[in-house]
């Protein structure tokens, strides 16, 4: 989230991922990497069991 | 109770028109309405994620609808809006430097990637095997499916306007502003792909 920036309202603090095309492709790569975690689980907990 | 009194206006005033803008904050107008617009995009997706966990989890209904979902081809899908993730980023780091052969090339193929990704996601949908009166599982899945495709569609014709302006020599280091929020809508709507997926196809 980082710290407030002179002038800005708190709550735009939860929309820093979103601020500029930077924050965004960066949330995008974080989103993937978070799912593609979440999917190899599922995929080896089926394997599994 | 005595009424208030109006202030009557100064004698010197001689400003015409609305007032200057005031912000109230270092967020530029443009990109704090592209924020806003996404906020209400989530929460509109996120009743559609609502029915849809409803539908597999508390009425019970058969997941997936149909014979199966095609795994291979929602996967195709993701890795090619991904990558017209990477093309847009590419497109915008063009833009603030200045290279017009990047900024065409980027802003080109992103449309492309976009277009291919809706092109796929037709053909499985007349070749799915099922269609949205089949059941409540499949009316969801085409319901949440074609929701993310609109918004792709949606994309695209903001994209076809920032190519537009582009090959115009409209875009630049100095005014990229008209491609970052096109950008961060894509964006927004890559990530989303990624949530329909998951819980779509692969869970």
């Amino acid at each position: 989230m980082g710290r407030r920036e002179s002038g800005e309202p708190g709550w735009m603090r939860l929309l820093r991922p979103l601020r500029s095309e930077d924050a965004a492709f960066r949330m995008v790569l974080w989103v993937a990497a978070a799912f593609a975690a979440l999917a190899a689980v599922v995929l080896l907990v089926r394997a599994v069991a | 109770m005595e009424a208030a009194a109006i202030p009557a206006p100064a004698a010197h005033d001689d400003h015409h028109g609305p007032p200057a803008p005031h912000y109230s904050s270092r967020v530029a107008p443009e990109v704090l309405g592209i924020l806003l617009f996404i906020v209400s995009e989530a929460m509109l997706f996120g009743a559609f994620f609502a029915a849809l966990f409803f539908i597999r989890v508390v009425s019970g209904d058969q997941w997936p609808p149909g014979d199966g979902l095609p795994v291979a081809v929602g996967a195709t899908n993701a890795v090619i809006l991904l990558s017209s993730s990477v093309t847009m980023h590419w497109t915008d780091l063009s833009a603030r430097r200045g290279n017009v052969l990047g900024m065409r090339t980027g802003i080109v193929t992103t449309f492309l990637l976009g277009a291919t990704f809706l092109f796929i996601q037709i053909n499985e949908y007349l070749n799915v095997g099922f269609t949205p009166k089949t059941s409540a599982s499949a009316s969801i899945f085409f319901g949440l499916t074609g929701l993310h495709g609109t918004h792709v569609l949606i994309g695209l014709l903001l994209l076809a306007i920032s190519a537009y302006r582009i090959f115009k020599g409209q875009v630049g280091p100095e005014s990229h502003r008209g491609l970052e929020i096109p950008g961060i809508y894509w964006h927004f709507v890559d990530v989303m792909w990624i949530f329909v997926f998951t819980t779509v196809y692969v869970l």
